[in-house]
């Protein structure tokens, strides 16, 4: 079976598309057509690889049968965006999610119901035909809309259209990072380390302070959970430019979780891991200990746990990751025994330079404050 | 446990009232305790206690039953109800204190698993045809060792509990052997779940060795034959203190040829050896020596509890009498005529350390045109009460739409009859009329799943044949999305058109060829019309079924009959097993 890898020219997807189109083609003739492909990943059958520090996914392979017919439909859909995906590659054209629904969608003549009725039928198929021929979207020119920015002092490179440019001088709101960045190459970079902060505001708020060029960071964020792009483009600023990368969230179990997905890959992009995951990002906040350092609960900076935060606060203590860490498992224990979290922009409590000018410099200073 | 001590403190109560009064006084002020609480339920009453007592004896003797029913409308709400066996007749003096007077405790079963309520059912019928009707009851009977028969006609006198013999001489019978007994009753006939009609119908499904025949007040005419020649088999085996009632435990010690207590424990029953006897009589503070028939009121009641709540083994199953998997399905195919059926009969399982077992069969289109159920404690159809019973508490816990059922308000709305048959040498009651089972959660428990075995069978085949009822939508979507697939594939691969499409077509069809022998196996109308040797019509019931698949055009009429024509012939070439 063929593997996902970093680099996939166009040759190679092509190559995997018409492979995939030709079997089925074949079993048309003798046997009974299927298309096969990895199990969507979930939290029944990943794996957390503990030497790499990864998620991965428990290889298993289901099939959609042509003459099964509580399958069938999704068979042709799949098929479809296959026949779309080849000639984006051919004719080097990238397509939203959005625009591959509208070019796919088309009443069936025979049957008077449409290809695709909506988007997340498509953008379903999409998956599967990742999982079928072990290749994210991105590299077959199908890409989500973008979300997250980049800062900093670092040059940037389009090949397709041979712009470059530096992340610094761009206007205070840095660079959109797009959603595929397969055709980006990194150049020069001048910064000691990457700090990925989950909110914009904050990200805003370091600009503003001149965070960056006082410390030499490049800053991204994520603007909440992080989009595909970003985690890739973490992944390669650690991997191609050796930075030390930095996670800084909300002290909350959705801002954990949001760490957790940077460092392991998340659950239903498991089988991406190795492209998506970096393995030694750690987090410098906020942790539960803050509270306490910074005086956050006398300021009336913390909120009440509430019941969802509670669920999801044992969920992620029992992932195996969380759970082999004593570090991380006594910031949950602190947590619920004060039944209270905290935001990033509680900081803002002591005053609004606090954030830049001690907090983030305390925490670069002591490593022992940071988590991995 | 509360409720049984409930229970033996009623029956205590119960007991000692009997001791004071007639025994059919009582039941002229309790007639309800007999199960004549209407005028409607009179009538199936009637019926059922007189078939109940002639399937019985028949089994006894050995022989295979022919009943014949009659019920006769007289006035506006008098009836005449005659029931006819084919039975061992009844010893002549006999027939008098039989039909004529109450004997208390008799009742309570023997421990075996037969039907009736020995003793009471036909006195019963005696005393209300006496207290509506005014009437006496007419007994006939005739046995194989006397050149002539007997009449009489009987009342019961209440005050005494005698018989009234107001009648009484020898008359000629051709029959070698049998039984005729008539009573005017005032009662109530209706059609529908529980009426007459439906109680015989059950009988006969439930007694495939029965040949009844039944005309109703209508003049409707019921044959049920025979199917099976077979006489169930019972064994009688003495009986378990768990399962008898406090009056017979009173009878048993009065009329017990035993002298000393202990002897009277361990000849008496099953399950009771020396030493647990001994233990027993030690904690009813009881001399084992002592003269069973010396004890007071106070004292039976003290062992009875005692041995209630004693530790015992259980009876072994092999007493329990069952119809068997194969009978059933005989048995519904015969009297339901259903499209499809499946049955089960589970292994023995204890309830209060008394052994049961559960059968469950169920039959499915057809004839049956609704879902309804069937309840049988040991070979009775039960028809009244059904919302106490286990059977109808069990029935509620099946998910039904896991197999493939849709659901209305509790119950699936397809065309089913599910049978399920109960047996014990001890069943419980929810009352003393015996009408619903005691829903134990032992017994739940297994009936439910009794239920899901059968189901389990059931469901594939329904799921086939829901699959096989729109097989022809099943070609449209394949047609459909194919189109689309050869588009996508032929622009991905950079091939004609054409011949991916052909290649598709001839690949679908061949699908078609594998679901026309699956048609063949599965539908039953199809498969009656091969057997019959109706060909053509066969080829059009199916041609119907697929017609979907000429009008998109995936194949031509003219093809699709050929095709189907060449199945048929190949499977009648090959004697292939698909047409049994």
């Amino acid at each position: 079976m063929v593997q996902y890898i970093e680099k996939l020219s166009k040759e190679e997807v092509l190559d995997r598309i018409k492979k995939l189109a030709e079997e089925i083609y074949n079993e048309f003739s003798s046997g009974s057509p299927s298309i096969k492909l990895a199990v969507r990943g979930n939290i029944k059958n990943i794996e957390y690889d503990e030497k790499r520090d990864i998620i991965t996914l428990k290889e298993r392979i289901e099939s959609r049968e042509f003459f099964n017919l509580g399958h069938v439909r999704r068979f042709m859909q799949t098929l479809l965006v296959a026949s779309l995906a080849k000639k984006l590659v051919e004719t080097d054209k990238t397509a939203s999610l959005r625009e591959v629904y509208y070019q796919l969608k088309h009443t069936i003549p025979i049957l008077n119901v449409n290809t695709i009725e909506e988007q997340s039928e498509s953008d379903a198929v999409i998956e599967d035909l990742e999982r079928a021929i072990k290749a994210i979207r991105e590299q077959f020119h199908i890409k989500a809309e973008g979300r997250g920015a980049i800062y900093g002092d670092i040059y940037l490179r389009d090949k397709k259209r041979g712009d470059e440019w530096n992340c610094s001088k761009l206007g205070r709101g840095g660079w959109s990072v797009p959603s595929t960045i397969e055709d980006i190459e990194i150049g020069d970079v001048n910064a000691d380390f990457v700090l990925v902060v989950e909110k914009e505001a904050m990200f805003d708020r370091l600009i503003e302070e001149r965070f960056p060029e006082k410390y030499g960071a490049i800053l991204i964020t994520s603007k909440g959970q992080s989009p595909r792009g970003v985690r890739r483009l973490i992944h390669r600023l650690r991997k191609e430019k050796n930075l030390p990368v930095y996670v800084f969230t909300d002290g909350d179990p959705w801002g954990f979780y949001i760490y957790s997905v940077i460092k392991r890959g998340s659950m239903n992009l498991s089988q991406f891991s190795e492209l998506l995951a970096t393995p030694d990002v750690k987090f410098i906040g906020m942790t539960i200990d803050d509270i306490d350092e910074y005086d956050l609960r006398k300021k009336g900076a913390v909120i009440k746990l509430n019941q969802r935060d509670i669920k999801r606060l044992n969920e992620i203590a029992n992932y195996p990751w969380f759970k082999k860490s004593k570090d991380w498992q006594r910031q949950f224990r602190k947590m619920l025994d004060y039944g209270i979290k905290v935001e990033q922009d509680a900081l803002a409590a002591n005053s609004l330079e606090f954030v830049a000018e001690k907090y983030l410099p305390d925490k670069l200073e002591h490593p022992e404050k940071i988590l991995s | 446990m509360k409720e049984k001590i409930k229970q033996n403190v009623q029956e205590a109560e119960l007991y000692k009232k009997f001791k004071r009064i007639s025994v059919a006084e009582f039941f002229e002020r309790n007639r309800h305790l007999l199960g004549f609480d209407s005028p409607r339920k009179a009538l199936l009453i009637a019926v059922k206690e007189y078939v109940d007592n002639s399937l019985d004896a028949c089994e006894e003797y050995r022989i295979l039953p022919d009943i014949k029913v009659e019920i006769d409308k007289l006035e506006e709400d008098t009836y005449k109800v005659t029931v006819e066996d084919n039975g061992p007749g009844i010893p002549y003096e006999s027939v008098p204190e039989i039909f004529g007077s109450f004997l208390f405790g008799s009742k309570f079963h023997r421990f075996i698993s037969t039907r009736g309520k020995q003793g009471i059912g036909a006195s019963a019928v005696t005393l209300y045809s006496q207290l509506t009707a005014k009437e006496p009851v007419e007994i006939i009977t005739k046995m194989k060792n006397k050149e002539k028969g007997i009449k009489y006609k009987i009342k019961i006198d209440v005050k005494t509990n005698t018989p009234i013999i107001l009648e009484k001489e020898e008359v000629e019978v051709k029959k070698e052997s049998g039984t005729i007994v008539k009573a005017k009753i005032i009662g109530q006939y209706i059609k529908g779940k529980q009426s007459v009609d439906e109680y015989i119908k059950l009988t006969a499904l439930i007694n495939p060795h029965a040949n009844i025949i039944y005309k109703n007040p209508d003049g409707e005419k019921f044959v049920y034959k025979r199917i099976i020649n077979e006489i169930p088999e019972l064994k009688e085996v003495k009986p378990h203190p768990y399962g008898i009632e406090l009056g017979y435990f009173d009878r048993l010690i009065r009329e017990t040829n035993q002298k000393t207590l202990l002897n009277f424990l361990t000849k008496t029953f099953s399950s009771v050896g020396q030493n647990t006897a001994i233990e027993i009589l030690k904690k009813a503070k009881l001399d084992p020596d002592i003269d069973p028939k010396s004890l007071n009121d106070d004292q039976i009641i003290k062992l009875y509890n005692t041995l209630q709540n004693a530790k015992l083994r259980a009876i072994p199953s092999k007493y329990i009498v069952t119809l068997g998997r194969d009978i059933i399905l005989k048995s519904m195919e015969n009297i339901l005529k259903p499209e499809y059926m499946a049955a089960i009969k589970r292994r023995p399982s204890l309830y209060r350390g008394i052994p049961f077992i559960v059968e469950v069969g169920i039959a499915y289109g057809g004839e049956i045109n609704e879902f309804q159920y069937y309840r049988f404690a040991n070979r009775v159809p039960l028809l009244y009460k059904p919302g106490e019973d286990a059977i109808t508490h069990a029935l509620k816990e099946i998910n039904w739409k896991h197999y493939g059922f849709e659901v209305e308000g509790e119950f699936p709305k397809d065309p089913m009859a599910i049978l399920v048959h109960v047996a014990s040498v001890w069943l419980p009651f929810t009352s003393e009329s015996k009408e619903a089972i005691a829903p134990y959660d032992e017994i739940v428990k297994e009936i439910e799943l009794g239920i899901k075995n059968a189901l389990r069978e059931l469901s594939i085949y329904i799921k086939k044949k829901k699959a096989l009822e729109t097989i022809g939508d099943k070609y449209k979507n394949l047609y459909g999305y194919g189109l689309e697939v050869i588009d996508s594939l032929s622009s991905i691969l950079d091939i004609e058109k054409e011949n991916a499409e052909k290649r598709i077509k001839e690949r679908i069809k061949k699908e078609l060829v594998n679901d026309i022998y699956e048609i063949l196996k599965s539908v039953r109308e199809v498969k009656n019309l091969l057997k019959e040797g109706k060909e053509d019509r066969a080829v059009s019931l199916i041609k119907n079924m697929l017609k979907d698949a000429v009008k998109i055009n995936l194949l031509s009429e003219k093809e699709l009959e050929d095709t189907i024509m060449e199945v048929i012939n190949d499977v009648k070439k090959n004697k292939l097993s698909l047409l049994n």
